[in-house]
C-alpha cells in the first residue's frame, strides 16, 4: 500500500512539475489568433519602375489640366514639386525598400465581420491585408507581427500567389518556409499571377468575402472546364525536388472578379513559361487529368455551324518503348460524353451523324494535343504530362539512365496521340 | 498475494477461537421467570418501545409467562389473538387444561396453544434479544430453561414502486423496497428453480444488518460465491446501513475512481445478472442490491435492452458508449482544439469560434470550468431541492444562466452547447455510480487539456485504459470482453445481439453451467415445423 502511495506521489509531482515547467507555451486562445487565409508574394519595386509610376501619373495630372502633350521637362518640373513625402524621399524610401527580395501580403479575415452573428453581423471589411518587404518569407512574417497584435497561425493557409517575375527566378527558397513549418498543411494551393500578387488578393469580390476562398473553390470547378490544372504546396514540393515539370493555375484580375485559368509551366522550381486555357485542357487530356468540360467542334452536316461535345468522362494510357534508340510514347485518350449543343438543324438520332461527331472531337483532341506536346518539347523542353514518371515505373533501367537529362530526352522523344470518343446520349430533343 | 491469504487466515481463526470463547461466557435463560425478566429490564428497561406483559396461564396462579417484544415492530393482532387469548383463557376450555405443569409448558405451548406459523426455541439471551430487537416476540415461562420466539414482525415500510433512478418504457414496472424480505420474494417469484440460494448474514457490529447472498447454484462459478462469502466475513463495522457500505468494504480496489459492482434496484435486472452467473447482495433497509462481479460494459446496459427487439436495442446501446466519451471528452477537446490546434477545425467551424469567443474575458479553459461548475451546482441542487422545485431549478438555470451568462460576455454561445451536450451525454448512463466517475473524470480531461492540448488528453485517455485493463471485480477483469478478448462475449456487450443467438452465458464469468440454450434444439425447431 505505503509503496503504490509512493508511486501515486511521484506520478503527481511528475505532472505538476511538468504543468509548471512547460507552462502552457502552446496555447494561445483561438481568438487571439491572427488567421492568414492568402499569401501574395511579389517583388518590391525597383527604382527605376516607381520613377516610371510617378511620371506616367504626372503625366495624367497634367493632361487632365489641359496639357495634351506634356514635355518630359514639364513632367519633371512637376515631380519636383511634390511634397510630403517629396520625390527624394519617395526614391529614398523605394531604394531601401528594393533592397528586400519580397513584398509579402497576408490576407487574413476579421472573424467578427465574417461569421456575421454576435453583433458585428454584415458591416465591416471582411478581410485586412497588411504588407511588409523582407528578404525572405520567414522574415516578413515575423516582421508583421510589429504590425499584428496577435499571433500569426498560418494552419489554415488556403492559397500563396506567385508573381511571375518571381516564379521564373525559381521558388525554392520561398517555398522552403512553407514546406518546413509544422502549421502549413501540405494542401495550400499555389497560383502564379502575370502582375502584381497584392493586387490579386486585395481584390474584394462580393459574392465570398475571403478572396482566398475564392480562388480555392474556382479551382474546384475544374471538373466543369478542364481550363486549369490546380496543383498544391505537397505536390509542388514533389516535382520540385525531382526536377520535375510542374502545371500552376494562373490568377489573373478581371476587374470585377479573377479569372483562374490556364497555367505557368515550371521546370523544377523555375517557372518557363505560359499555356493558355485551351493548351492546359489539352494538356490534362495527355496527363489524364480531365474530368469534364466542353469540346467545340465544326457540325459535320451543315460546316460553319457548330456543335458541342460533353465531357463525361475520360482516361489516358500512355505506354512507352525504345526503338532503334529513340523514345516512343503512345497516348491513348479515350472519352465518353453526350452531345450537348447542336447548331444545325439536323436530327441527332442518326448513327452517322453521331460517327461524324465522334470523329470530329477526336480529330479535335487529338490535334490540340499534339500541338501542346510540340510547345513542351520544343519551347519549354519541359515534362509536365508526367512521360517521366510512367518511365520510371515501366523501364526503370532505360528512366536510370535519362533522368539526369530528362527533359532534354523529353524534347526528342516521339509521341503518337490516339483519342477514342464515344457519345453515349444526345439529350432529350429528337 | 500470500500475505494478504495468511492475513485473512489468521483473521478467520482469530475469529473461530472469540467465537467458542463467547460461547462459554453467553448468559443463558434461568429457570426463574423474575429471574430472566430481571436480566433483561436491565439490559433493555429503559426503553420507551420495550414492552414487557406478564400473564397467568389458564387462570391459574402457579403457571405465569411473559411477552417481551419491541412496540412497532410486531403485529399486535396476531400477538392479541393467537398468543394471550389462547394461553390466558382457551386453553382452560380444552383438556390440556389439566395436564399443565412447569415443567411441560413450554413444551405443550409450543405444540397445541400457540397458533403461530413460526416458532423458534432458545437458550440463549443473546439470541433471544437480537430476535426481539430484529422484530420478533418472546414468550417466556416461568420454570423453562428456554423461550419461544415468535416471528409476527409487522412494521410500517414502503410498498413496491416503480424504481426512481432506472426507469424503463417497457418492462416491469416494480422495484426493490426497503425491507429485505420483500426483496428476496421479488426474485424468488421470477426463479422458480430449487437451485436458486438465498443465503443470509449478518453483518454490522451494534447495527446487525441482515445481508443476504443470492445465487443460482449450478450456474454461478463456485470460486466467486466463496470469495463473496468471504469477503462479507471479513466485514467488522459497527454499522451497515446501506449497501454502499458493504460495496466500499468488500471491493477489489479502493483507490480507483471507477465503481466495481453493480447497483440496482431492479429485480429483473438482479434475476438476468443472476442467469448469467452472478451473484447478488441483498441488504436490508435499502433498495440497492449489489451485483457482482461488475464489468464496465454491464453498467451501460439497461434491462430493457433485452425487452426491445435486438436491431432498435443494439443502435440505442452503441450510443450509450458514444455517449461515455461525448460526456468526458467533450469540453477537453473543446479546450484543447481553440487554444492548441486551430488547424484541426474545419475553416468555416474556425471562423465561427472564434468569432463567439471574441470579446470573452477568459481563456476557453477557465470558461469551461466555470460553465461546467455551475451545471454541475444545478444538479447537485435540483438533487436536494423537493421534486417540482428541483425540475424548475434546471430550467432556471439552463436557460436563463446560459442565455445571461453568453449576454453578458462570460461564456461564448459554442461553451453553453458544450457544456449542455456534455451534460445530456453523462445523463444517458444507467448507472448512477459510474456517471458520477465520468463527471469527475472529465475535470481532470480539462486540466490536461489546457495544459498539454491534445496530447494531454490522449495521456490521459491511456492512463484510464491503463487503469481500467488493470482493474478486477471479483477475479473478472474489468474491461473484458474487450481485455482480455473474448468475442463470443461481444454479441452482449456493445451491441445486444439476437436473443436466439445468445446460446451461452458470458464465459469472462466463467458459470458452472456455461450453456443457457439447447443449440442443437433450437437449430431444428423451425425446420421441422417447415417440413409439415
Amino acid at each position: 500500500m505505503q509503496r503504490l502511495f509512493k508511486l501515486a506521489l511521484v506520478g503527481l509531482i511528475i505532472i505538476i512539475i511538468t504543468g509548471i515547467v512547460s507552462g502552457c507555451w502552446d496555447r494561445i486562445e483561438i481568438d487571439k489568433r491572427l488567421f492568414v487565409f492568402g499569401i501574395a508574394i511579389d517583388e518590391p519595386k525597383s527604382v527605376q519602375k516607381k520613377i516610371e509610376e510617378l511620371e506616367k501619373r504626372m503625366k495624367k495630372e497634367l493632361k487632365q489640366k489641359g496639357n495634351e502633350e506634356p514635355t518630359l521637362s514639364e513632367v519633371e518640373a512637376k515631380l519636383a514639386e511634390l511634397e510630403d513625402p517629396s520625390f527624394e524621399e519617395i526614391i529614398e524610401r523605394t531604394e531601401r525598400r528594393s533592397k528586400g527580395q519580397v513584398r509579402l501580403t497576408i490576407e487574413a479575415p476579421i472573424v467578427r465581420n465574417l461569421a456575421g452573428s454576435d453583433g458585428g453581423s454584415g458591416g465591416g471589411e471582411p478581410s485586412w491585408s497588411p504588407a511588409t518587404i523582407a528578404s525572405s518569407p520567414f522574415e516578413a512574417l515575423r516582421q508583421l507581427t510589429t504590425r499584428i497584435n496577435r499571433r500569426v497561425y498560418l494552419g489554415h493557409l488556403k492559397a500563396i500567389i506567385f508573381h511571375e517575375k518571381l516564379a521564373r527566378r525559381g521558388i525554392q527558397g520561398l517555398l522552403d518556409f512553407f514546406e518546413r513549418d509544422n502549421e502549413v498543411q501540405r494542401r495550400v494551393k499555389i497560383f502564379v499571377s502575370k502582375k502584381s500578387a497584392k493586387h490579386i488578393l486585395i481584390r474584394k469580390i462580393p459574392v465570398e468575402q475571403v478572396t482566398s476562398t475564392y480562388l480555392t473553390g474556382i479551382l474546384k470547378n475544374k471538373i466543369e472546364t478542364s481550363r486549369l490544372a490546380d496543383i498544391d504546396i505537397g505536390q509542388l514540393m514533389i516535382n520540385m525536388h525531382t526536377n520535375a515539370g510542374s502545371l500552376v493555375p494562373r490568377v489573373r484580375d478581371g476587374g470585377t472578379d479573377l479569372k483562374v485559368a490556364g497555367s505557368a509551366v515550371f521546370r523544377g522550381d523555375k517557372m518557363v513559361g505560359w499555356l493558355g486555357e485551351v493548351e492546359t485542357r489539352a494538356a490534362l487530356w495527355v496527363r489524364g487529368d480531365v474530368q469534364g468540360g466542353d469540346v467545340v467542334v465544326q457540325d459535320p452536316e451543315e460546316p460553319g455551324k457548330e456543335t458541342t461535345y460533353e465531357i463525361r468522362n475520360a482516361q489516358t494510357m500512355i505506354k512507352s518503348r525504345v526503338k532503334a534508340g529513340k523514345l516512343i510514347f503512345e497516348v491513348q485518350i479515350g472519352t465518353e460524353g453526350n452531345i450537348a449543343e447542336v447548331g444545325s438543324d439536323t436530327n441527332a438520332m442518326n448513327d452517322k451523324y453521331i460517327k461524324a461527331i465522334e470523329e470530329n472531337v477526336e480529330e479535335h483532341i487529338e490535334g490540340r494535343a499534339r500541338d501542346v506536346i510540340k510547345k513542351a518539347q520544343q519551347e519549354f523542353q519541359t515534362d509536365f504530362f508526367g512521360f517521366g514518371e510512367q518511365l520510371r515505373r515501366h523501364q526503370p533501367q532505360y528512366w536510370k539512365k535519362v533522368k539526369e537529362s530528362w527533359h532534354q530526352e523529353f524534347a526528342d522523344a516521339q509521341v503518337i496521340i490516339k483519342a477514342e470518343v464515344n457519345i453515349r446520349r444526345i439529350g432529350l430533343v429528337k | 498475494m500470500w500475505k494478504r491469504i495468511k492475513k485473512r487466515f489468521k483473521k478467520l481463526l482469530k475469529r473461530e477461537s472469540a467465537g467458542e470463547k463467547n460461547d462459554k461466557q453467553a448468559p443463558k435463560l434461568a429457570k426463574k421467570l423474575a429471574k430472566n425478566k430481571e436480566y433483561l429490564e436491565q439490559l433493555l428497561g429503559d426503553n420507551a418501545d420495550i414492552s414487557f406483559r406478564e400473564f397467568n396461564i389458564g387462570g391459574r396462579d402457579d403457571l405465569k409467562g411473559m411477552l417481551f417484544y419491541v412496540d412497532g415492530m410486531i403485529k399486535k393482532a396476531i400477538l392479541n389473538e393467537q398468543i394471550l387469548t389462547p394461553l390466558m383463557h382457551r386453553v382452560r376450555e380444552t383438556e390440556l387444561a389439566l395436564e399443565l405443569k412447569k415443567s411441560n409448558l413450554l413444551q405443550i405451548a409450543e405444540s397445541f396453544i400457540v397458533s403461530v406459523d413460526s416458532v423458534n426455541k432458545t437458550d440463549s439471551f443473546d439470541e433471544l434479544v437480537l430476535s426481539v430487537l430484529s422484530g420478533d416476540t418472546a414468550v417466556l415461562f416461568d420454570g423453562a430453561k428456554e423461550a419461544l420466539i415468535i416471528s409476527a414482525r409487522g412494521w410500517e415500510s414502503r410498498g413496491v414502486q416503480e424504481p426512481q433512478t432506472e426507469s424503463v418504457i417497457r418492462g416491469p414496472r416494480d422495484g426493490f423496497t426497503e425491507t429485505l424480505r420483500t426483496n428476496t420474494s421479488l426474485l424468488r417469484r421470477r426463479i422458480r428453480d430449487p437451485n436458486f440460494k438465498i443465503e443470509a448474514v449478518k453483518v454490522g457490529r451494534r447495527t446487525k444488518t441482515d445481508v443476504s447472498l443470492a445465487y443460482i447454484k449450478g450456474i454461478a462459478n463456485e470460486t466467486v460465491i466463496d470469495e463473496v462469502k468471504a469477503r462479507l466475513d471479513t466485514i467488522d463495522t459497527d454499522v451497515i446501513l446501506e449497501s454502499g457500505y458493504i460495496e466500499q468494504l468488500i471491493e477489489d480496489s479502493h483507490y480507483s475512481i471507477f465503481p466495481q459492482m453493480q447497483t440496482t434496484e431492479r429485480p429483473d435486472k438482479t434475476v438476468g445478472s443472476l442467469l448469467e452467473g452472478r451473484v447478488a447482495i441483498l441488504v436490508d433497509n435499502t433498495p440497492f442490491v449489489l451485483i457482482v462481479p461488475a464489468t464496465f460494459t454491464q453498467l451501460y446496459h439497461s434491462p430493457e435492452d433485452y425487452n426491445e427487439r435486438w436491431i432498435a436495442m443494439s443502435g440505442i446501446r452503441f450510443l450509450r458508449f458514444v455517449s461515455i466519451f461525448i460526456a468526458t471528452l467533450t469540453p477537453a477537446l473543446f479546450v484543447a482544439l481553440t487554444s492548441f490546434h486551430p488547424g484541426m477545425l474545419p475553416t468555416e467551424l474556425m471562423v465561427s469560434l472564434a468569432a463567439t469567443r471574441e470579446g470573452v474575458p477568459f481563456p476557453a479553459f477557465i470558461e469551461a470550468v466555470i460553465m461546467e461548475i455551475t451545471i454541475e451546482l444545478l444538479r447537485e441542487a435540483g438533487i436536494r431541492l423537493p421534486g417540482p422545485i428541483g425540475q424548475t431549478i434546471g430550467i432556471v438555470g439552463g436557460l436563463v444562466i446560459g442565455q445571461a451568462a453568453v449576454t453578458a460576455g462570460i461564456a461564448s454561445p459554442v461553451m453553453v452547447i458544450v457544456v449542455a451536450i456534455t451534460a445530456i451525454a453523462s445523463f444517458i448512463t444507467p448507472d448512477y455510480s459510474v456517471s458520477l466517475s465520468i463527471r469527475l473524470i472529465r475535470f481532470v480531461y480539462m486540466i490536461l487539456a489546457a495544459v498539454l492540448g491534445l496530447y494531454g488528453i490522449m495521456l490521459g485517455i491511456l492512463a484510464v485504459l491503463i487503469h481500467l485493463v488493470t482493474l478486477k471485480s471479483f477475479g473478472v477483469a474489468y474491461l473484458s470482453p474487450l481485455a482480455p478478448y473474448r468475442i463470443s462475449d461481444w454479441k452482449d456487450a456493445f451491441i445486444r445481439g439476437p436473443i436466439h443467438l445468445m446460446t451461452k452465458r458470458p464465459e469472462e464469468l466463467k458459470p458452472t453451467d456455461p450453456n443457457r440454450q439447447d443449440i442443437e434444439r433450437e437449430n431444428n425447431k423451425w425446420g421441422e415445423e417447415d417440413n409439415d
